[in-house]
């Protein structure tokens, strides 16, 4: 046993402490935000082995918060898997490490990783992995650790299985959710660092399953576990829940299923509401009206993602405040003096826009005004008319 | 007796921002179940609409997680937390 490196830790955990951990035999999947953190405390750690599972490429937008990788890996595209497995490499070239490259997924190849390994980090970005990682984790007889990280918010629950499932807990994946992403509602770097250490602590100290412990950027509040639900499709008396199939099944009927290109577990979103063909317009629409003086920009993005970038002259009434208000909010922003020109809603991918056209189209004083929802925002903006407009 | 009871709620991850609020406090009247704050909470915020967050989303009641099949009642005083999955990361 490796005293000069580890010696600080066996003042905590003794001799024995430090035996168990050198056995422990980890599984991590996710090599971003949560992953790096876990992966650089496990292996520093000095557990036996870690596999990382990821499909995903090192991106700039990934380094904030992910300090395994580096920019020449961003630029060179490399790996996530290959770009952590070298950091933690050099950080501790006693751990066994495997770097997998592939997205976890309703398959053997994935349930085969999970039984060989002794527990599992849940380190994933999305609602599918976690309800995947949940099934085969039960099936297998393996703890799983699930974290996850979002905003300036996270949350941290263990499962041993002799408490509640994380389908106990959420029978069905709230729609709502499924639409929330890094990417889309942003992150602080340090909050899925905070949150990646605190799932392999309790990794290293095999911590108990009791509670659900969520952070809410200054506190960790942490909540009792409801009971096992009898009636658990996984865990209940009469589980129907048996195999990686049946697992798939049930997920695909929740919406759950692997969506080419968009990432595993994305739900379908609801339908937008209908607008008819008037109200639809394109970028090349609105550069056309823009280039008359014939439009009037409407911003319904949130102020902190106007304040980053936007159409010169644009008017910002986040989509909120739209539908707090019924569409009242527009009416103090609109420029008065120029009742002729349409107004074009626009937003970062074109869905806030739809809703918030639906909204204005609706209301009585804009019933004179030509108003359209501009079709896939300021990305396709960037894409169709304007590659210089900034991209995040 | 009084008729109304006064309860705690904490909002958490898309419940807070959709309500633009991490907390508030609700009056309901006596023998109300959380069923009944669920919808309560969905009309007090036109954002937490009732059949995607409001009603869908796991409760906590002093601490504890409700069984989705249970709909206990509310005492005065008590602390309810809604508490949507985060699944980032």
């Amino acid at each position: 046993m490796d005293l000069e490196r580890y010696g600080r830790q066996m003042l905590v955990t003794g001799a024995g402490g430090q035996a168990e951990v050198s056995k422990l035999r980890v599984l991590v999947v996710g090599a971003g935000g949560l992953g790096c953190s876990c992966l650089a405390y496990l292996v520093g750690a000095g557990v036996s082995a870690v596999t990382i599972c990821d499909a995903d490429v090192v991106e700039v937008s990934n380094l904030h918060r992910q300090p395994l990788h580096t920019e020449a890996g961003a630029l060179a595209r490399e790996k996530k898997v290959e770009s952590a497995a070298r950091a933690l490499r050099a950080l501790n070239p006693n751990v066994e490490i495997r770097a997998v490259s592939k997205r976890a997924g309703f398959d053997d190849a994935t349930a085969d990783l999970v039984k060989s390994h002794d527990v599992v980090a849940d380190c994933s970005d999305n609602v599918g992995t976690r309800y995947l990682l949940n099934d085969l984790c039960f099936l297998a007889g393996k703890s799983l650790y699930s974290a996850s990280a979002l905003g300036r918010e996270g949350s941290l629950s263990t499962y041993h299985w002799l408490s509640c499932c994380y389908r106990c807990a959420h029978p069905r994946p709230a729609t709502i959710e499924a639409k929330r992403s890094c990417a889309d509602r942003g992150v602080l770097g340090p909050v899925p660092g905070a949150l990646g250490a605190l799932q392999a602590l309790e990794i290293l100290t095999r911590a108990p399953d009791d509670d659900i412990a969520v952070f809410d950027g200054r506190e960790l509040r942490r909540f009792r576990k409801p009971p096992k639900r009898p009636n658990c499709q996984l865990c209940g008396v009469a589980a129907t829940i048996r195999s990686v199939q049946d697992s798939k099944d049930s997920c695909a009927a929740m919406g759950l299923v692997v969506v080419e290109g968009a990432g595993f577990g994305t739900i379908a979103p609801a339908p937008p509401p209908p607008l008819p063909e008037d109200a639809v317009a394109t970028c090349a629409d609105l550069a056309r009206a823009l280039s008359r003086n014939g439009a009037v920009v409407l911003d319904v993005r949130d102020p902190n993602q106007f304040s980053m970038c936007s159409l010169p002259g644009s008017v910002s009434v986040p989509i909120a405040d739209i539908i707090a208000t019924n569409g009242d909010a527009v009416l103090e922003k609109l420029p008065l003096d120029e009742p002729n020109k349409s107004i074009f809603v626009l937003c970062r991918r074109g869905v806030d826009s739809r809703l918030a056209t639906s909204a204005l189209r609706a209301h009585s004083a804009l019933r004179e005004r030509v108003c359209r929802h501009v079709e896939g925002g300021l990305q396709a903006w960037r894409a169709t008319v304007d590659p210089a407009f900034p991209a995040y | 007796m009084e008729e109304q009871i006064t309860v705690k709620v904490l909002l958490f991850a898309s419940a807070r921002e959709l309500a633009q609020s991490s907390e508030c406090t609700l009056e309901l009247p006596r023998g109300s179940k959380t069923s009944d704050l669920r919808r309560a909470l969905a009309s007090k915020f036109k954002l937490l609409d009732v059949t995607s967050l409001a009603m869908d989303t796991a409760i906590a009641l002093n601490q504890a997680y409700v069984s989705v099949d249970d709909d206990p009642v509310l005492s005065n005083g008590d602390e309810v937390a809604l508490i949507p999955p985060i699944s980032g990361g």
